[in-house]
């Protein structure tokens, strides 16, 4: 029985007895470390994560036990540091192989991970408890609100608090986003010159008409960028990456695909569906950063929910009512979860997402034998990785596949070169698909600057339109199977 | 003014209606946005090349809103934003959009014309300067550029046109720093808000008849009186860029009493401080002159601490009192390089002033930018 | 020039004795001063703007002539400085009003180091050197979240409470709510929620006001300004007796205020422009 709220929030974690007991000291340090009082963590055990999240899984709480493991040993870096591990950090977006396969070589030699996006997915979703590390960077110099990513402002705010040490190294891709490795050097010069970081950039210039993975200097700039980042990773960490650290890496990669596969697959399949869609995208937090703690607990909780949602699914139960709409976006918002909770609300259930739906293309191993070169062509395959106009192009590709009843995009409103894209995508998928497409203006990692009123009734509204369409379209193929019905389906008039 | 001065910003003026008869003749007219696409190599492609970096309005920037995010940079969305409003006279004749692509803002701008139906040649800008092999890439780009430049007009660039063309931009820049030079004076002839209109009118006429103009400019400018008081405070200007037609700022600043008498900027100038190689292969000397022997643009990584050498370099030599930086709202690398700035400026003791534009210049915007420009000049004056 | 010079420097209260008026027409309010030749404040009086700023500063300065004793007869020199300061017909001398605030605040405050203006419509943080020189200075943005009418908008509006009421009301507060929204607009909507939760009035009040200064004190620090002491604060937000309270927990540091503190602008410029006088007259340095 739990006496305080720490203990509680492990029990939450689904942390027992003995294991409990001796997590909590670090547990009670972590939380300190990262801002979190014993209010926070109560309110947080109390009422926001039982209202987020639906803790009558328990492959939901395992979910979050491996998510509080990862953050627990992040606010111990000092420590690991001070004891000789080598610290390999990274960011996001970025191919996670490289990264695991670093750990791999190195074991517990090394610290491999993406500080900021942990903390981020443990503060904002968890105890909505981001704000004052995004306000340590902007009170520290760095513009205020909308004119920087905040998962940056986390990255500075952590480093300011001294939470996060500098890095023996630092690998930043970059990519398309020009803001994020700008703060290495923004730490560098301003707060740690010992903050080293190799950069992995990609030029801005596919055009319309060429796809990425098909042009041969992109894809050979983009290997030998890997290339010579990576072997200074190695140089500086001492740790020599072999053949079987990658493909254990690739192993593990692929064997927890499949998996969330299934698990994604069932849910989105379901009717009614068993779990929200915030969930899904917490279980794919393993494709997005490595966790130094290893995958293992993320896994163990992955397998959990998966037999629970099948039981669900064989006993026709939900969380939503059955035949509810469902919703697609481009990935449903990692750090708020309060955003699903408006659409459950109003009885539309979110699944599908344009990133953990593969396109045919992305289901093409690459072709060559050498390694970067094959890491080369499967980013110029991925979201994030492409020119404009292809993404565009596949989202169209996966939205007629998931065939959503409706899309939103957006909450990229301060990471720039994604937030466009979406702005510009939105009208293109709608015409081509004829799938509703809302764009909302927000953002996914700052909420501070948003009505939550607003967004709740612009969320409602959407979830009005989507069920009065459906319902419109449930009722044409009535009447064109029996043209005799005499009373149309409540709320199919006046449809749009 | 004089004549050669009132002439260069007629000839400019003019240019778009001369392209337009040049294009009903037959040339192509081949806008380009960014100063890593090579003038010199569009001219030797008999090609009409044309800036494209006007902003400065706040209409354009909202015009453009339906499609594009509001948080990028107005220059960005000016650059679409005035073609959408039917008030750029010279997209509209584009055969070839050159666009170089060194940072996400242009990119989504670059894309966003390619909705609008433009074609549009990207040169990729890779920001890992250090590197040979980033290097190499925007090597391969120009290659390309030229095979596209060929493909476009039918005729093959020859080397020695291009390094003819590399000598006229050549002289273009040893002219602009004999003019800038009379800025080191303690009443300089001219200051910044003429320098630059010198630099953006210099991109919209023939190489040739800029080189007439700016010697006329240049030899009446020596023998000028001053036009600013010895004691006038004197400005380093630094940011991203001023746009053609953005002269607001500048013109307050000088009308406050302080002079401009050196700039620090990415584009909408002339890369003036430094020259192309003549000799050997032009397009590696262009390559060469663009990518790696300047300073490098805000972009570039690792960059900041040599760029800010380059300032303190700009502040010895011009004698500068304050740094003015000028930042396009939401241009987030520039926004924190001004904040690395401030805080290495801060330590030398010299003053700087930030000011923010979104190109809202309505009558609530202008009395609180009126304010810090005329605060920070007074506060320059009374601190000497 | 060498007569008012004479008149300038007279004895205070002798028949040669001058006056300098120092007229500071802001967007909200129109203050002016009358100091003599040795800066002693005269008189000074504070008015709400007017539509028609000249009108607005005539009626401040006849205000403040009336407050001293004297009339436009006495005057030597007026002074003007604010956003208004172009639009005073009469004015002789204009300047900004960061260095007229900065030495207005230096000469009601001896060795002020940092001064935090809040107006109606801006905010600025001043870094002071010697002699209320100004050392650095930064301003709001467009967001009126840092500013007096982000305050007014909010408490006056909603909560329904006159302005003068609303510092005591804030001190009565132990548990200030915490806003999150950096915007004016939204943080309307977060007060209204925390109105229907029944929240306290004097909880909110204070808050709003922690979230002003919060949002202040920051536009200071992205400009690398060190908040040294003695910090002075200066504008109607001064007037508010919590204000002080809330810039103060801020900065973990104590923050003075004025008796008048919405004087320093026009007393400021009238200083500025005796300071002015006195050095051309005697062939110090001269200001172009």
């Amino acid at each position: 029985m739990a006496n305080t709220a720490y203990e509680a929030f492990l029990e939450l974690g689904d942390f027992h007895g003995k294991e409990r007991q001796e997590l909590l000291p670090r547990w009670i340090e972590a939380a300190t470390r990262l801002g979190l009082t014993e209010k926070d963590v109560e309110y947080a055990v109390n009422e926001f994560i039982p209202e987020m999240w639906d803790l009558q899984y328990l492959g939901i709480r395992k979910m979050i036990g491996a998510m509080t493991l990862e953050a627990i040993d992040h606010a111990h870096l000092k420590e690991h540091k001070a004891n000789g591990v080598k610290l390999v950090y990274g960011i996001i977006p970025a191919i996670l192989t490289p990264y695991q396969a670093v750990k791999k070589a190195g074991g517990d030699k090394v610290f491999v991970s993406f500080p900021d996006m942990c903390i981020m997915n443990f503060l904002q979703p968890l105890f909505h408890k981001g704000a004052p590390l995004f306000e340590l960077a902007e009170t520290s110099g760095l513009t205020y609100g909308c004119r920087h990513c905040a998962l940056n402002k986390l990255r500075i705010g952590l480093r300011l608090r001294d939470v996060v040490p500098a890095p023996h190294v630092q690998w930043s891709f970059g990519l398309v986003c020009d803001e994020a490795t700008k703060v290495d050097e923004y730490i560098n010069c301003l707060y740690d010159d010992e903050w080293f970081a190799v950069i992995t950039r990609m030029p801005h210039d596919t055009m319309m008409g060429e796809v990425d993975d098909e042009i041969p200097e992109r894809v050979a700039y983009l290997a030998n960028a890997f290339r010579d980042a990576y072997e200074e990773v190695q140089r500086v960490t001492g740790v020599t990456v072999k053949e079987e650290h990658i493909a254990g890496a690739l192993d593990d990669f692929q064997r927890y695909l499949m998996k969330t596969d299934v698990l994604i697959r069932a849910v989105a399949d379901a009717d009614p569906q068993p779990l929200r869609g915030s969930a899904l995208v917490n279980f794919c937090h393993p494709f997005s950063m490595p966790f130094n703690t290893g995958i293992e607990h993320m896994e163990d909780a992955l397998d959990t929910m998966i037999e629970e949602v099948k039981a669900e699914v064989a006993a026709g139960r939900g969380i939503y009512p059955k035949g509810a709409p469902k919703v697609g976006s481009y990935f449903v918002p990692y750090a708020v979860p309060w955003v699903d909770k408006v659409f459950m609300d109003n009885g539309v259930a979110t699944a599908s997402s344009l990133t953990m739906i593969a396109s045919d293309k992305q289901l093409i191993p690459p072709s060559g034998n050498d390694l970067y070169q094959n890491i080369a062509e499967q980013w110029l395959r991925m979201v994030f990785g492409m020119g404009c106009h292809v993404e565009i192009d596949t989202w169209i590709e996966k939205v007629n596949r998931a065939k959503p009843d409706a899309l939103f995009m957006g909450f990229f409103d301060y990471d720039r070169w994604l937030g466009q894209m979406h702005k510009m995508g939105a009208r293109a998928v709608e015409k081509a698909t004829g799938v509703p497409t809302f764009y909302i203006e927000a953002d996914f990692f700052d909420d501070r600057d948003y009505s939550r009123e607003a967004l709740r009734t612009r969320i409602e509204s959407i979830s009005q339109v989507i069920k009065m369409r459906q319902a419109a379209k449930a009722n044409a193929a009535l009447r064109a199977a029996a043209p005799a019905v005499a009373a149309p389906i409540a709320g199919a008039e006046g449809t749009a | 003014m004089d004549d050669a001065t009132r002439e260069l910003a007629q000839l400019a003026t003019d240019r778009p209606a001369v392209l337009r008869d040049l294009k009903a003749a037959g040339k192509k007219i081949v806008p380009y946005i960014g100063h890593f696409v090579p003038e010199p190599l569009l001219y030797a492609a008999g090609v009409e090349p044309y800036l494209i970096c006007r902003g400065g309005e706040p209409e354009p920037p909202e015009a453009v809103l339906d499609d594009m995010l509001r948080f990028l940079n107005p220059l960005a969305r000016s650059m679409a934003g005035f073609h959408l409003m039917g008030l750029d006279p010279v997209l509209p004749l584009a055969d070839l959009i050159v666009a170089s692509q060194p940072e996400c803002h242009t990119q989504r701008m670059a894309e966003y014309l390619e909705l609008q139906g433009f074609p549009v040649f990207k040169v990729g800008i890779p920001p890992n300067w250090d590197r040979a092999y980033a290097g190499e890439y925007y090597f391969t780009e120009l290659e390309q550029l030229k095979a596209k430049l060929e493909e476009l007009t039918g005729k093959p660039i020859a080397d020695e046109a291009v390094r003819e063309y590399i000598g006229y931009f050549n002289q273009i820049n040893a002219l602009l720093r004999r003019i800038d030079a009379l800025r080191k004076k303690d009443a300089p002839p001219l200051g910044g808000y003429d320098f630059i209109h010198l630099n953006h009118q210099s991109f919209f006429v023939e190489p040739q008849v800029a080189i007439e103009k700016l010697t006329a400019i240049a030899d009446s400018l020596e023998g000028a009186p001053g036009k600013f008081a010895a004691k006038s405070p004197r400005i380093l200007l630094a940011g991203h860029a001023v746009a053609v037609g953005d002269y607001l700022m500048m013109k307050g600043l000088e009308d406050a009493g302080a002079v401009i008498v050196t700039e620090m900027m990415d584009e909408g100038m002339q890369w003036y401080r430094w020259d192309t190689a003549v000799e050997g292969d032009p397009l590696r000397n262009l390559w060469r002159a663009k990518y790696l022997d300047k300073v490098p643009v805000n972009i570039f990584q690792p960059a900041w601490k040599v760029r800010f050498e380059h300032m303190k370099e700009l502040i010895a030599d011009y004698r500068v009192d304050g740094v003015v930086w000028y930042q396009l709202m939401y241009d987030e690398i520039y926004d924190m390089e001004c904040t690395v700035v401030t805080k290495w400026l801060r330590e030398m003791k010299v003053p700087l002033l930030k000011l923010e534009t979104s190109y809202e210049y309505s009558r609530e915007a202008t009395g609180p930018l009126n304010t810090k420009i005329e605060s920070f000049v007074e506060s320059l004056r009374r601190g000497r | 020039m060498s007569d008012a010079l004479d008149s300038a420097t007279a004895a205070p209260g002798s028949t040669g004795a001058a006056l300098f008026a120092g007229v500071d027409i802001g967007s909200t309010t129109t203050k002016a001063v009358v100091v003599d030749g040795a800066g002693t404040v005269l008189g000074f009086t504070i008015i709400d703007t007017k539509h028609d700023r000249d009108e607005s500063g005539e009626e401040a300065l006849a205000g403040a002539l009336a407050s001293a004793g004297k009339t436009d007869a006495d005057l030597t020199l007026v002074a003007s400085t604010g956003y208004g300061r172009r639009s005073f017909k009469r004015t002789q001398k204009v300047l900004p009003e960061i260095v007229c605030h900065a030495r207005g605040t230096e000469h009601l405050h001896p060795g002020v180091k940092t001064i935090i203006d809040v107006g109606g419509q801006d905010s600025k943080i001043i870094a002071v050197g010697d002699y209320g020189t100004v050392e650095m200075f930064e301003m709001n943005d467009r967001c009126a979240a840092g500013t007096g009418r982000f305050f007014e908008v909010l408490s006056r509006r909603l909560l329904s409470v006159p302005m003068e009421e609303l510092g005591p009301l804030a001190l009565r507060s132990t548990k200030p709510v915490f806003l999150s929204s950096v915007c004016t607009v939204f943080a309307e909507s977060e007060i209204i929620s925390h109105l229907s939760a029944g929240t306290p009035a004097e909880d909110i009040a204070l808050g709003i006001l922690e979230s002003m200064a919060k949002r202040v004190v920051s536009i200071g620090r992205q400009a690398h300004i060190d908040y040294r002491q003695p910090v002075v604060l200066t504008g109607g937000i001064a007037l508010n007796v919590a204000a002080a309270r809330a810039f103060a927990d801020q900065l973990g540091m104590d923050v003075v205020l004025l008796e008048n503190p919405q004087m320093p602008a026009a007393l400021g410029v009238a200083l500025i422009a005796l300071d002015d006088l006195v050095a051309e007259a005697s062939a110090g340095p001269t200001y172009p």
